[in-house]
């Protein structure tokens, strides 16, 4: 046995009906340390570029962290990659539960699919054993009605199950995979993938164990980890109030988009914030993904009224926001009802919730055929309207047919203008951040693989509002006073920081929050982890070396597949037309001494703006600034020679001035 | 004299005062200004929120949107039409 | 004497106790080396702490044929002596709550001995407090 790892590949190819596995190689765990960025490699390895990626020759694989089915804390999330059926880039996807530790203890680290099934299948990992089954009969049924009915089927109830929706079924190109009910891997369109494969499900049951090179150390430096963890200010809030606990203080930062982000604020915000959900009648329990400690997981249910017998996980921030006020709502019932739905049709609630903002902004200036709406009213706050343009989302009928496809796509089909109300970058919708309040979020959202999303590195400690933060601030920049999201100053510091240690963070298999989120622990800390678990002593910077090394490839993923620096953008709207929530000038220079004009500041994400911090981004990156590509040096030195042949004879590997 | 809105997060529903202050007034003293309001108060409904007001090191203060730390912290000066929010410290996406 | 007790309301499924139990006790982590085993329903958001009761008769001590289990006076947790337990899992059978477990490799009947007075479960759930021993 090997330590940390179980130490195999399991590929599954439904085209042939095969199965077979390979060892993880033990360099992977040197170079890529483990799930994002294993599942990077396999994906540079097996895919060639310009497919589609809803045809059998996208490769969908799911890769535990490297600390996965141990006691680490948050050592619980599972990447789940391929290439993205609405960008038609680089996507990898993270989702907690409990379905990464099954899959490890039933023996795999990683499940690499390829081909597609004939007619439906689902696939069932019963410790060491592999079998294909026929998934016909589940077929058109939700999430939960299809994990319990798997339940039944193995006989086990303790099974966990990977699974999609109606939504993945029906190709959404946000559809998502649901793990352990409620957790959704939902960016991108995994689950329209999986759909395209006729691969309904992956049930796995694992009664094997994990072993640790060094017990004794491992034990202390968890501990370290989890005291320094509970120790953070926000731990007990995280507990107490989830994700949603951020509502109120977004919103009185007047970044909290409300009516497709035309306005960063909403009157009442905090009627459907975390403090004002837990004192509700609607949240039940918290709930907590594998290893976790904090547990920031809602679990609601609404027992009376026009929602009556809804019952759900969630809701986080991103759904409050999607879901109410971006359609114009502060309706709490409203957004646990989308929740439910999104959750059991399989559906990512921020794209979702952004096609409904979409709709409602097009119903308002009237784009939409009689035909088209089917009696739909899209005015803004309409939660049965809501409800109802979910399911028909989900099903394809109608308007959702049209909105199933991703707003860049809906645009283009409607168009009318509404190109400029899509909030989409590279096909993705954006997440619920209000980039022109935040520019070191707008430089990570416009650099982001997969499109404009705060997963690739979440540079919360911009805010400055945290001692935590400010205190990472002044480490990365030699100055707190950096800690001030309406700089452009430092954002390229910033923003690459964060995205070395989200990367590590994401392939150990911890959650994000943890490091980037929190400030308990740094990346020494999970180095130290690292190492005795798997007996071999890593260093900080090793451990950010391998970030870096990571994102690179997922970059070398994307320039193969014909990205350049001009696909490094934000949405219309936001790079057009200024927040008029917020203030201007005069306060954001009372931080910076020196500054000549007190105006600069405008909330807004400019050509001009965005151009001045990439330039700074590629520089440090050592990438080209024309394209935005990695030099050949820059690859050599960060041991990526492997990627070369292949970006030099399609010419895309970039000569240096 | 300056008017300051003030919106407090001590419970899931905030509380709203209007503070009148002289001209250059800094935050610490718009604090000052509110917990005496405060203790004026109902002493039971009070002591909550007094507590929340006296936890200066875990509060999140927004001036018009932007924390104080990135201004000048609690000596920043204060003008007519200002919003101050104090709300607990959170964290998410 | 203090008594380890599960609050099931504040339970999140986590898990994180399974983990290091069977850190603690074996040489890997695992659910089945594990002496509190969560049940859930994930569905409906439901997760169950099942772990010795600690019970003042203990059933499981009453049904061995070989008196291979004895309460252990410093801790009030069973105590199994393994050089006299024969594999015969009647103290499995017997336990009411399901606590009692069975490692099949080594033929020897294993439940929750509070780590000598130390419980690792409750050093580990933190925030959710679902274990308390006092």
């Amino acid at each position: 046995m090997r330590f940390a790892i179980a130490g195999k590949i399991l590929h599954v190819d439904l085209s042939k009906e095969k199965i077979w596995t390979e060892p993880v190689p033990e360099e992977w765990i040197r170079k890529f340390i483990g799930s994002r960025g294993i599942n990077a490699k396999i994906l540079w390895e097996t895919m060639k570029p310009g497919i589609d990626p809803l045809s059998p020759e996208n490769t969908l694989i799911f890769g535990t962290g490297t600390l996965s089915g141990t006691f680490a804390p948050t050592s619980g999330r599972t990447t789940v990659t391929c290439k993205s059926p609405t960008t038609h880039l680089y996507l990898k996807t993270n989702v907690g539960g409990h379905w990464g530790t099954e899959l490890k203890f039933a023996g795999y680290d990683y499940l690499v699919v390829q081909g597609a099934a004939k007619t439906p299948v689902y696939l069932w990992i019963d410790n060491g054993k592999v079998e294909i089954r026929d998934a016909r009969h589940l077929w058109g049924k939700d999430v939960r009605e299809t994990t319990s009915l798997l339940h039944e089927e193995v006989g086990d109830s303790a099974t966990q199950v990977a699974v999609i929706g109606q939504g993945g079924e029906n190709l959404v190109f946000f559809a998502a995979v649901m793990v352990s009910v409620y957790n959704a891997a939902a960016r991108g369109g995994a689950g329209a993938v999986m759909g395209s494969k006729k691969l309904k499900a992956v049930a796995v049951r694992g009664q094997g164990s994990i072993k640790v090179a060094d017990k004794k150390e491992f034990y202390r430096s968890c501990h370290v980890a989890i005291k320094n963890s509970y120790e953070d200010a926000t731990a007990k809030f995280a507990h107490l109030y989830g994700t949603a606990g951020s509502v109120p203080m977004v919103n009185e930062a007047r970044a909290f988009p409300a009516y497709n982000f035309r306005r960063g604020y909403i009157e009442g915000a905090e009627k459907i914030g975390g403090p004002y959900l837990a004192e509700s009648k609607y949240l039940k329990r918290r709930l907590g993904c594998n290893a976790c400690i904090f547990c920031c997981h809602r679990y609601c249910e609404i027992q009376e009224g026009r929602f009556a017998g809804c019952y759900t996980g969630g809701p986080e921030y991103e759904t409050i926001s999607a879901l109410g006020s971006g359609c114009g709502s502060i309706d709490l019932e409203v957004v646990i009802k989308a929740n439910e739905l999104c959750n059991i049709y399989g559906l990512d609630t921020i794209s979702a919730g952004n096609l409904i903002q979409w709709a409602m902004e097009g119903y308002e200036k009237k784009i939409f055929t009689e035909q088209q709406l089917g009696g739909l009213r899209l005015e803004w706050g309409n939660g049965e309207a809501i409800v109802e343009l979910l399911r028909r989302i989900a099903h394809r009928e109608g308007l959702g047919n049209i909105l199933a496809d991703g707003v860049k796509r809906a645009a283009e089909k409607i168009g009318c203008g509404s190109e400029k109300w899509a909030i989409q970058a590279k096909g993705l919708e954006q997440s619920r951040v209000e980039t022109r309040a935040a520019f070191g979020y707008a430089l990570a959202f416009a650099v982001n693989p997969r499109g404009p999303d705060h997963l690739h590195s979440e540079t919360i400690a911009e805010f400055g509002t945290r001692p935590g933060g400010r205190r990472l601030i002044k480490k990365i920049t030699g100055d707190e006073k950096y800690a001030n999201p309406r700089l452009m100053e430092k954002r390229a510091d910033i923003v690459r920081w964060h995205e070395d240690c989200f990367a590590a963070t994401d392939s150990l298999g911890l959650c994000a929050f943890i490091n980037t989120s929190r400030f308990g622990v740094d990346p020494q800390q999970m180095a130290d982890m690292f190492s005795a678990a798997i007996g071999r002593r890593v260093s900080e910077e090793e451990l950010m070396q391998a970030g870096r090394r990571i994102l690179t490839l997922e970059k070398c993923f994307n320039v193969r597949e014909g990205a350049t620096r001009a696909d490094d953008v934000l949405p219309w709207r936001l790079m057009n037309e200024p927040l008029e929530s917020l203030a201007r000038g005069q306060d954001v220079m009372k931080a910076v001494e020196g500054k000549a004009d007190p105006a600069e500041f405008v909330p807004i994400n400019s050509p001009a703006m965005l151009n001045r911090m990439l330039d700074e981004y590629y520089a440090l990156h050592d990438w080209d600034l024309q394209t935005s590509w990695p030099y050949r040096d820059t690859l050599e030195k960060l041991d990526l020679k492997e990627v070369i042949p292949e970006l030099e004879s399609s010419g895309k590997i970039p000569r240096k001035k | 004299m300056i008017r300051v809105k003030t919106k407090i997060f001590s419970q899931a529903i905030p509380d709203y005062f209007e503070v009148d202050l002289e001209e250059g007034s800094s935050v610490e003293i718009l604090l000052n200004r509110v917990r005496e309001g405060v203790a004026r108060e109902n002493r039971q409904a009070g002591s909550h929120k007094m507590a929340f007001l006296n936890h200066t090191h875990g509060l999140v203060v927004l001036l018009n949107g932007m924390s104080i730390y990135s201004l000048s912290g609690w000596t920043t000066r204060l003008r007519d039409g200002d919003e101050v929010s104090l709300l607990p410290m959170f964290a998410g996406g | 004497m203090k008594k380890l007790v599960a609050h099931p309301d504040k339970c999140t499924g986590c898990r994180s106790c399974m983990l290091v139990c069977s850190f603690r006790h074996t040489d890997a982590c695992s659910y089945p080396g594990a002496r509190i085993k969560i049940v859930s329903d994930e569905g409906r958001g439901i997760h169950t702490p099942t772990l010795c009761q600690f019970c003042d008769d203990p059933p499981c001590a009453t049904a061995c044929p070989v008196e291979a289990l004895a309460k252990d006076p410093k801790t009030n947790a069973i105590h199994i002596d393994e050089s006299l337990c024969n594999g015969c899992q009647a103290c499995v059978g017997a336990c009411p709550f399901g606590a009692m477990f069975f490692d099949a490799q080594r033929e020897k009947a294993f439940t929750c001995d509070l780590c000598q007075g130390d419980p690792e479960c409750v050093k580990i759930c933190l925030l959710p407090e679902a274990l308390r021993y006092a």
